[in-house]
């Protein structure tokens, strides 16, 4: 009787054990998922606020860049308007006087209309699809370089493309044709903008093989006065000085901002600006115009294989 | 990039700024308002002019290529060139007008401006730097008459031996006032300038610094010593100032 007492309360105190090791188990495994669960919640959220804290600065940042970008045209404006409120009143006055503040008035509103432009497109770019198809880069530098000689302030100038034929052509880019034309044309605005008349401003677009991957490299270049190192880490932004909206928005969203943009850094200054394309090849390539959101394609083109054929 | 200085007794200025809108709207405009001028399409180019040309006022954008406004004016004042300098500043920025003002700017004016505040200025900044002595803008003490004296390096100011307690905001406007000795400042410019607010969003907290010092000062309304009172306007600080390097 003895013995059956003592076995039934081992059985008894054994299944307590049991069934206290199994609640105590799940207590602590509720609270480790609980303790998980928050962490993970409470990195999310951080994660969160960090973006949401990094979105404001960069509004902030271009509001106060479409400040700078709107106050000259606007100073330019308001002192033609003034000037030619004078200029009626003169009967002396040459018409030629009259033409010339109605011209500087003209130039300034076209500025702000572009600048509008880009703000326009800036948001269309933000929320749009990109067209992606095969772009031929060598007719597009060619393109950019023609249209900046002929662009207001670049007279004088030397602009040279040099687009690598050998030991083959540059194969195509994939990416939206107007947006990366508007891309490199603003570099080459921007080199236009720092240099002088005497200046040399040269293009060039080889193949190169950096890392694991194999980028078409179109680099702009001046002999100018370079951007002072002060600028030079809002060269990229939205409607930073010179380089404008366009720019940015072919970099956000044309190509992915890791694998798409870098600068060559020169002591003080910075002279040369150089943008990296994916090539056309693998996912992206086509024999007809695809259409996907740029994100996805920033994927497969950062995970792109070095086992590209040469 | 200079229209024909020669013998000629108008004003020569020189306007500084990158934007060739802006020296194609501004320089014309100034000619016509009866000043000669120099344009400058960048810093350096601006203290090579200077140099060369010893203009009577610089006006000077504040972001330019090769040296901005700022080191202009900061190597011109290195260099003991007295020479006036109205700094063009952004919109909003209070720290850069402060800066400004703290470096020995003269004036500053913010862009979009109208091209006849602009002249008005440049006109007042020549008429102040027509003294003899230390310019007021870059003068360490200001001492005006009836016995009111202001450092504005230690930030202290004086009524004979009495020295006054002054609020910062009452003392700025207080050197301001001094610094633009018989010019009417209106209430929206001291509203500007004080606290950095472009449109005149309500004056009244001009009018209580003013107040401030009045009652500081133990001056009468009605019968001003320092600061008068221009109706519906503004202020003008009628006393006769004198700026001194401060070292005795």
């Amino acid at each position: 009787m003895a013995d059956y007492l003592v076995i039934e309360i081992q059985i008894w105190l054994f299944l307590l054990i049991i069934l206290g090791l199994v609640s105590g188990g799940a207590v602590g495994a509720y609270y480790l998922w609980r303790h998980l669960r928050d962490r993970e919640r409470r990195i999310a959220g951080e994660a969160a606020e960090e973006a949401a804290a990094e979105h404001m600065v960069r509004r902030n940042r271009m509001l106060i860049r479409l400040d700078h970008e709107l106050k000259n045209p606007l100073t330019a404006v308001r002192t033609s308007g003034a000037t030619l409120r004078e200029l009626v009143r003169d009967p002396t006055v040459s018409p030629q006087e009259i033409a010339a503040s109605l011209d500087a008035m003209d130039a300034a509103s076209r500025r702000v209309a572009r600048l509008l432009a880009d703000l326009r497109r800036l948001a269309d770019v933000e929320t749009r699809s990109i067209d992606f198809a095969p772009v031929d880069m060598e007719t597009l530098v060619n393109q950019a370089v023609e249209d900046a000689r002929t662009a207001p302030g670049a007279e004088g100038r030397t602009i040279v493309a040099t687009v690598a034929r050998a030991p083959w052509r540059l194969p195509p880019v994939a990416g939206e044709e107007d947006l990366l034309l508007s891309a490199v044309l603003n570099l080459l605005s921007n080199a236009v903008k720092y240099s002088g008349p005497e200046d040399v401003v040269e293009v060039r677009a080889n193949e190169q093989v950096l890392g694991d991957h194999r980028w078409v490299v179109v680099e702009v270049a001046d002999t100018g006065a370079g951007i002072p190192q002060s600028e030079q880490r809002a060269v990229f932004d939205e409607l930073s000085r010179g380089t404008g909206g366009r720019w940015n928005c072919t970099r956000r969203r044309t190509w992915a901002p890791p694998c798409g943009s870098s600068s060559r850094r020169l002591p003080g200054l910075q002279r040369d600006i150089r943008d990296l394309l994916p090539q056309d090849r693998g996912r992206c390539r086509g024999p007809g115009r695809r259409r996907q959101p740029a994100c996805s394609w920033a994927r497969p083109c950062r995970r792109r294989p070095s086992s590209v054929p040469q | 990039m200079q229209s024909p200085v020669g013998k000629d007794d108008r004003p020569l200025v020189l306007v500084a700024d990158d934007e060739p809108s802006v020296l194609a709207t501004v320089v014309p405009f100034l000619r016509r308002s009866g000043f000669r001028t120099i344009a400058a399409s960048d810093g350096l180019v601006a203290l090579a002019e200077i140099a060369r040309h010893q203009p009577a006022v610089c006006v000077l954008d504040v972001l330019m290529p090769g040296a901005d406004g700022r080191e202009v004016l900061r190597r011109l004042r290195h260099e003991q060139n007295w020479v006036p300098v109205l700094l063009l500043t952004q919109v909003g920025e209070s720290v850069e007008r402060a800066m400004a003002l703290e470096e020995g700017a003269d004036d500053y004016l913010n862009k979009p401006f109208d091209p006849h505040e602009l002249v008005a200025r440049i006109r007042a900044v020549l008429r102040r730097s027509g003294r003899d002595g230390v310019p007021l803008a870059n003068a360490a003490v200001l001492e005006a008459a009836h016995g009111l004296k202001v450092d504005r390096v230690g930030r202290r100011a004086w009524l004979g031996e009495h020295e006054l307690i002054i609020t910062p905001k009452g003392f700025t406007l207080l050197e301001y006032l001094m610094v633009h000795q018989d010019e009417l400042i209106e209430r929206s410019r001291l509203l500007e300038v004080l606290w950095g607010f472009e449109d005149a969003v309500g004056t009244r907290a001009v009018d209580s610094r003013v107040a401030e010092l009045r009652r500081v000062l133990g001056e009468d309304p009605t019968a001003p010593l320092w600061i008068e009172t221009v109706q519906g306007k503004g202020y003008r600080f009628i006393a006769e100032v004198r700026g001194t390097s401060g070292q005795t």
